[in-house]
């Protein structure tokens, strides 16, 4: 190891000062922190510093990922053997190895694409704007590939990776400065541009054969019960487990609740988020549901319960791993509350009342990431007056 | 009597924490003044290269506030003026012959005086630079007059001195101190203490309104206090502070006549031998306070103050003027191979993102490594926990970085100090200079008439 450090410490001249590569300071940083902890000493005071830094923060939320990575890709595998060979859920071998290697085939060329793709526009940016390769970036990568469905062609991904990349966050300044989350703008741009490859029931399995989620099965039939509908293939513990057609990492909430766990535990997810999101979602589906049942409404929908909102869709995912983004979330701790509820209002709203689109997450979140600064401006001015009244 | 219970903050357990003794006195061949310790003073010198002085002779003084006189804590001659960069004084060498003579003052009866007097009195000694406003933290503008003075007996910082125990046998000192402050002010005197404090020369003192707190660090910051208390609420309302150990010498002045010369510091950290209380000259150089005391005297960091707010010194200069602790702590010259990646079981982090945050805190051998890189702020809500005053830290800090003078006056920054934000830079992750960017804002809002 010792060569490897000599080795790096030889090659550091070229890429400061007035080195020959001094422009290219940030690939040398790059690899040099991801090798090593970095050089840097305290200059002023405090003398001595948390052993936190970026790339722990971020490497701990990859980990929380992990879980619905490792299912996700099963999942997909899975659902392909379902579809493809005609035999039912209840006969089919559940093995995890085999499907899990058979869904490799389909999500690793997934992410090979979002990170070459994104890699190389991280760093064209922080070569040319003169920054540093923002660890960000490795959770944006993670992210995009669960985010999709599997069947998603793949110069798809790449296109929606560097939408998602340059106009997400570079244009704003990259990471610390976007306003609105890079993965959910790629999945987002995709969902508009090409809607017909992002929703439907022909895009969940590779081979196109009929998979509807469980989502679009209540919302395609009118004047039923949705717990009725969904008893079938979708029984609630079917779906929090995540044996359910859906994008690649959203399928198993207890996958999700595993990482939640994580972020939790280690406080780099915020649980004023999670909880105010949760809340948010109940408080709204139950006062649907009772809307419905007033009017008299046929729409399935209204009447979905919170436990299933819960585990269908997107909800659980989005919750865990996109609300949470600190960086497009709301900055204030109160401000977090109320950013939350508006994703569990929107995301129930959105599922139950419009028609064409079942899907309300990704969506809500993106509508509540671009409210955090105006509750956030609603938290400064209660401080300000606060402080007024304190002084007066 | 007021109790504050602050939950926000956090002591930090660093090995080497100073012993409850104090190590016979240190005497100085030299000692050092340095003009910079003071905050937007202009230094103008009354001494020359080779002028004799004794105790208590003006060395300089404040061209801002001509009657502020810096005063020589020994008897001997001026060996050297060091001037840095356009002329301005880096530091002021004076020989100590070790005679006591002392300028004295007549004394007269406390009761006696006015306090106009008493501040003539206190500016022409030397003393009146040991008095702090806020805001801003310099020296107390003699002109004005404060709305409150404040003194913290609580001390929090680590490696900091257990004022009761410094001020052991200097109670009448100490007593007579407040007393000559009440005159300053035709508020209150506010002397903040811990919850748990039992000495007498705090609990009983008289003419005070003793405030205590209870919790961890900052909670014995007297910019923390404050904010409790009884808030800054605009540039032109300013309060004074100072030091216990001050106080005394206030107290001392007045019933001696003659200029405290002594001082009692800590020297703390995991590079000192014995890390103990020691008594020095005031402005005793580093080099004879740590003489035979560090481990190695390579790879050493020798901070004035405490490891989270004070300042980087060489051996050839003193402790800062308000200072009374010394910490040294090793330098860092280690990288960790794919350090990120460890499971991290000796790491001193706040987050919960090491294996270690499943064991009991230990003292634990910090050195300088700043731990990371800086990258761009991204709040996961950490400066927030460890700062119990009501401000929106991260948004006083933008509004500072867009040099929105207005708003940062709206989000409170007549209330900030520097040193009460050291542990939101402890534990940013993106390792922002926090303390440095409120600084900046201070220097901003002064300047700005």
């Amino acid at each position: 190891m010792k060569f490897l450090r000599r080795f790096l410490d030889s090659l550091e001249p070229h890429f400061i000062n007035e080195g020959k590569l001094k422009n290219y300071y940030a690939i040398y940083e790059m690899i040099d922190t991801f090798l090593y902890t970095p050089a840097d000493n305290t200059i002023s005071g405090p003398h001595v510093r948390d052993a936190i830094d970026l790339k722990r923060s971020m490497v701990i939320v990859v980990i929380a990922l992990l879980p619905a990575f490792f299912f996700g890709t099963y999942n997909v595998g899975l659902q392909e053997a379902l579809h493809g060979s005609g035999v039912t859920f209840q006969n089919i071998n559940l093995d995890f190895l085999i499907h899990f290697l058979a869904g490799l085939k389909t999500v690793l060329p997934i992410y090979v694409v979002v990170f070459t793709v994104g890699g190389i526009w991280e760093v064209i940016f922080a070569v040319s704007r003169g920054h540093e390769i923002n660890e960000g970036f490795l959770v944006t990568g993670f992210l995009i590939p669960l985010v999709l469905p599997p069947a998603i062609p793949l110069w798809m991904v790449g296109v929606a990776t560097t939408f998602g990349v340059v106009i997400g966050k570079e244009i704003f300044g990259g990471t610390g400065f976007n306003i609105f989350n890079p993965a959910l703008v790629a999945r987002a741009f995709l969902f508009f541009a090409y809607p017909g490859d992002m929703s439907g029931d022909k895009v969940w399995t590779v081979d196109a054969m009929s998979g509807a989620t469980p989502l679009l099965a209540v919302s395609s039939q009118e004047g039923m019960s949705a717990t009725a509908l969904l008893s079938g293939d979708f029984t609630w513990v079917q779906m929090f487990y995540g044996f359910i057609p859906g994008s690649i990492g959203e399928t198993s909430t207890i996958a999700i609740l595993i990482g939640a766990a994580i972020l939790l535990i280690t406080g780099i997810g915020s649980w004023r988020v999670m909880l105010a999101t949760t809340v948010g979602m109940t408080l709204t589906a139950v006062g649907l549901n009772n809307f419905g049942t007033a009017i008299g409404s046929t729409n399935p929908m209204l009447y979905i319960p919170p436990i299933y909102h819960f585990v269908m869709g997107g909800f659980a995912f989005g919750m865990v791993f996109m609300a949470t983004d600190p960086v497009s979330c709301a900055q204030t701790n109160r401000g977090r509350w109320l950013y939350g509820l508006l994703i569990g209002f929107m995301c129930v709203i959105i599922r139950a009342i419009n028609p064409a689109y079942p899907e309300g997450m990704m969506l809500a979140i993106l509508f509540a990431n671009a409210f955090s600064p105006l509750f956030d401006y609603f938290v400064i001015q209660v401080n300000i007056k606060k402080r007024k009244r304190g002084y007066a | 009597m007021a109790n504050f219970n602050l939950t926000k903050g956090h002591n930090l357990k660093i090995a080497g924490e100073p012993q409850k003794v104090i190590s016979a006195s240190i005497s100085a061949e030299s000692i050092y003044l340095h003009p910079k310790d003071f905050l937007g003073i202009k230094p103008k010198l009354l001494v020359k290269q080779d002028d004799a002085v004794s105790v208590g002779s003006p060395i300089f003084f404040d061209k801002l506030n001509p009657a502020v006189k810096f005063v020589s804590p020994v008897n001997g001659t001026v060996s050297e003026i060091q001037f840095g960069e356009r002329r301005v004084i880096e530091k002021i060498v004076i020989q100590n012959n070790g005679k006591s003579e002392t300028l004295k003052v007549d004394l007269v009866n406390l009761n006696k005086l006015s306090a106009e007097e008493l501040k003539s009195r206190l500016a022409e000694s030397g003393l009146w630079p040991t008095i702090r406003q806020r805001p801003f933290s310099k020296i107390a503008n003699p002109i004005q007059t404060p709305r409150d003075i404040f003194v913290s007996v609580y001390s929090t910082a680590p490696f900091s001195p257990n004022n009761a125990f410094v001020l052991g046998g200097r109670e009448e000192d100490f007593q007579m101190g407040l007393d000559a402050l009440s005159k300053l002010t035709s508020g209150s005197i506010h002397l903040n203490m811990d919850g748990d404090e039992s000495a007498p020369i705090f609990t009983k003192a008289k003419n005070v309104l003793i405030n205590t707190f209870n919790g961890p660090h900052p909670a014995g910051n007297i910019g923390v206090q404050i904010h409790h208390i009884a808030p800054i609420t605009s540039k032109e309302d300013v309060v004074r502070y100072l030091n216990a150990q001050s106080v005394a010498d206030i107290g001392e002045f007045l019933r001696k006549g003659s200029y405290p010369t002594e001082k009692i510091v800590t020297i703390g950290g995991s590079s000192i031998s014995e890390p103990t209380h020691v008594k020095i000259i005031k402005g005793t150089g580093l080099n004879v306070i740590l003489d035979g005391k560090l481990n190695s005297s390579n790879d050493v960091r020798i901070i004035s103050g405490d490891i989270l707010s004070g300042e980087t010194r060489s051996l050839e200069q003193g402790i800062r003027f308000y200072d009374e602790t010394i910490s040294v702590i090793p330098e860092s010259t280690d990288r960790e191979f794919l350090g990120w990646a460890l499971p991290g079981l000796k790491k001193y982090s706040l987050s919960r993102t090491f294996l270690s945050a499943l064991l009991p805190k230990k003292s634990t051998l910090f050195n300088t490594s700043m731990n990371g890189s800086h990258r761009s702020i991204i709040s996961f809500g950490r400066w927030e926990s460890v700062l119990p005053m009501d401000i929106l830290p991260e948004f006083l800090v933008k509004s500072i970085l867009a040099r929105d003078i207005e708003e940062m006056e709206k989000l409170g920054i007549y209330e900030c100090a520097e040193e009460d934000f050291a542990l939101c830079s402890f534990v940013c992750q993106s390792k922002t200079d926090v303390s440095g960017i409120i600084r900046a804002g201070l220097q901003l809002a002064e300047q700005d008439a």
